[in-house]
């Protein structure tokens, strides 16, 4: 007979039952859930992350700020409108940051062959890869998003109506939509391209810039590619101005604004087809 | 058949050259693979760097794609459905972790096996039996990234069984391990094998894994197999010689033996100790009877010849054969 086992022996996880089937959104617990415990170890260390998260989001704005305060109006749009747009792409990019940020590291995983001990596994390597490294401190850019977007939004916007509103709540996730998507995208090409971070990033980091200055501003070859290839415009400047009545450069029609969910869809939809070839050039070709 | 591949190949394209004069370069790694392995049995995969070991574990496990031929595991074309049969396996790669780094060993086998959708009446007791098994659990609660490489590689076998597959794939399990932890690695899968039928697919630089652990040989050379078999059936093909060492009473006059064809009497310096060496088809028992024939037997010994010499004569075959 064994002796009985002394040290750490897993406990039941996360409230799962011996006996309940584990489905995919409690294997999804058990996964970030893992990654959360690992983390809140070391709590002093997470605030700081934390702090300079929120701190980075508030120093970037600094250099909308300065140009706003020299000139009344940029793109279109005055302070406190191009602070709303800047507010809501951070909120539509942290909540994708959050969730899939870990993506854009799947090179990583190629060059030092850890690709190798996830496919082996019997669960999408998608999921394992968005969820292997769950970094809480992310959650800064969130809640920057969570706090500043309803005020701004309140102190911006004065002639509300139930399509304002309705637009307003979708922009933020229509965002991360489309971020997330391009995330995926950035994590086929970074498998197939194993030294394709930069390349990856200035797409991903330079849409995030992007989306958060108001768009008329930009350069119109930059705003259209940002728009309608890359659409992180669609994420907030296009939906703000909507709902803060702000101008939109000649022959741009405000339902570009509303266009944020469809846009998430598309980059999706061709972000996974890219994540299938992805994996299929990684078996082709062996690594 | 758990393992089933029949012509099985795989080349690398390598791109060769400066950056204006690039050449496209095809390389097979693994070339024409006749393979089976039946449930339950221990298989040993032996060949030198570069043979194509790891490209037949790629392929066997669905990471690799073969360029030709058709390989078949638990049933199943692995590519297609990779994730399927990573349900039916377990793969230890001895040098790649499948562990969490930063957790506590204990935390990663709830994780694998919320992947693997087993609930806890089915995953728990397999898991404590494996703790028990593999005296695990003094280091449970240490940090992956804090054990020592002998405890970790238990706690990387604990995760490739935590599920209970069919077949344990084990590319190069002991490398980096003291004597005591390979011997304590090779003693528990001796008994999974036994008391689970769990088929054991192992490959290694080490000779003694697979004298201990496997009662087939594969040795790949180049892409290819240069000998299937056992290991007396190695030392047959291989024409390795024998060594009997016996001890007579004898006078000071050194004995000579008249000993059957095939068998060849050694000098020695003392007239009591004979030596005499032999290969197949020449048995020990018959050269024994011979010797007793002619002298009073006192004690015997016998020699067999080790099997990095039986191993090290198939690479100087296949070498020669593929220069001629």
């Amino acid at each position: 007979m064994a002796e009985p086992v002394v040290g750490s022996r897993p406990r039941t996880v996360l409230g799962l039952g011996d006996d309940r089937p584990v489905t995919w959104l409690a294997m999804i617990r058990v996964l970030v859930g893992s990654r959360l415990r690992s983390q809140l170890a070391y709590r002093t260390s997470l605030a700081l992350d934390l702090f300079s998260q929120a701190f980075l989001v508030a120093s970037e704005f600094i250099e909308i700020w300065v140009l706003l305060v020299h000139a009344p109006v940029l793109g279109g749009m005055t302070l406190s409108q191009a602070a709303l747009v800047y507010v809501c792409s951070q909120f539509g990019f942290g909540l994708a940051d959050l969730l899939f940020g870990e993506l854009e590291n799947a090179g990583d995983f190629v060059k030092q062959g850890r690709l190798e001990t996830l496919l082996v596994r019997p669960t999408s390597l998608l999921t394992q890869l968005v969820t292997t490294d769950f970094q809480l401190r992310r959650l800064g850019r969130v809640l920057v998003g969570v706090i500043a977007y309803p005020w701004l939004l309140v102190a911006t916007v004065d002639d509300w109506t139930a399509a304002k509103v309705g637009l307003a709540v979708i922009a933020p996730l229509g965002g991360a939509g489309i971020f997330t998507g391009l995330q995926v995208w950035a994590g086929a090409f970074t498998m197939v391209v194993v030294d394709g971070k930069q390349a990856s990033n200035a797409v991903m980091y330079g849409g995030k810039f992007a989306s958060g200055v108001p768009g008329g501003a930009l350069f119109t070859p930059v705003r259209v590619f940002f728009t309608f290839v890359a659409p992180t415009l669609l994420s907030a400047w296009l939906p703000m101005a909507v709902v803060s009545g702000a101008g939109l450069p000649h022959g741009w029609p405000a339902w570009l604004g509303w266009l944020s969910p469809v846009a998430a869809l598309v980059v999706w939809a061709t972000g996974l087809v890219a994540w299938g070839r992805a994996i299929r050039h990684y078996t082709g070709a062996g690594g | 058949m758990i393992i089933e591949a029949k012509e099985l190949g795989r080349d690398y394209v390598l791109h060769e050259g400066s950056l204006w004069r690039r050449r496209r370069v095809v390389k097979p790694a693994l070339d024409g693979l006749d393979l089976t392995v039946e449930a339950g049995a221990a298989v040993g995969y032996l060949g030198a760097n570069g043979a194509g070991k790891s490209t037949t574990i790629k392929m066997l496990t669905g990471i690799l794609t073969p360029t030709r031929g058709q390989v078949r595991t638990c049933g199943l074309d692995p590519v297609p459905r990779r994730r399927e049969l990573a349900r039916q396996i377990g793969v230890v790669f001895g040098q790649r972790s499948q562990l969490w780094w930063d957790l506590p060993l204990g935390e990663s086998y709830p994780i694998l096996s919320a992947m693997h959708r087993l609930p806890g009446r089915i995953w728990k007791p397999r898991f404590d039996t494996l703790v028990d098994e593999l005296d695990l659990s003094g280091f449970l609660g240490t940090p992956v990234r804090q054990l020592s490489l002998g405890q970790r590689m238990r706690g990387e076998v604990a995760a490739a069984l935590v599920h209970s597959p069919d077949l344990l794939i084990l590319d190069e399990p002991t490398i980096g391990l003291d004597m005591l932890s390979k011997e304590r690695l090779r003693h528990f899968l001796v008994r999974e094998r036994t008391e689970r039928g769990t088929t054991l697919f192992l490959t290694t630089h080490d000779l003694s894994d697979v004298q201990r652990l496997c009662e087939r040989m594969v040795i790949i050379d180049r892409g290819r197999v240069a000998f299937d078999g056992t290991e007396a059936e190695l030392a047959a093909v291989t024409g390795a010689r024998r060594r009997l060492v016996v001890d007579v009473v004898a006078d000071d006059e050194p004995v000579l033996l008249d000993l059957p064809a095939g068998a060849e009497q050694l000098p020695t310096d003392d007239a009591s100790r004979l030596q005499v060496e032999f290969a197949s088809p020449l048995t020990a028992a018959g050269v024994l009877a011979a010797v007793q024939a002619q002298c009073s037997v006192v004690d015997i010994a016998l020699t067999e010849p080790t099997i990095e010499e039986l191993v090290g004569t198939i690479y100087r075959r296949a070498s020669i054969s593929s220069r001629t």
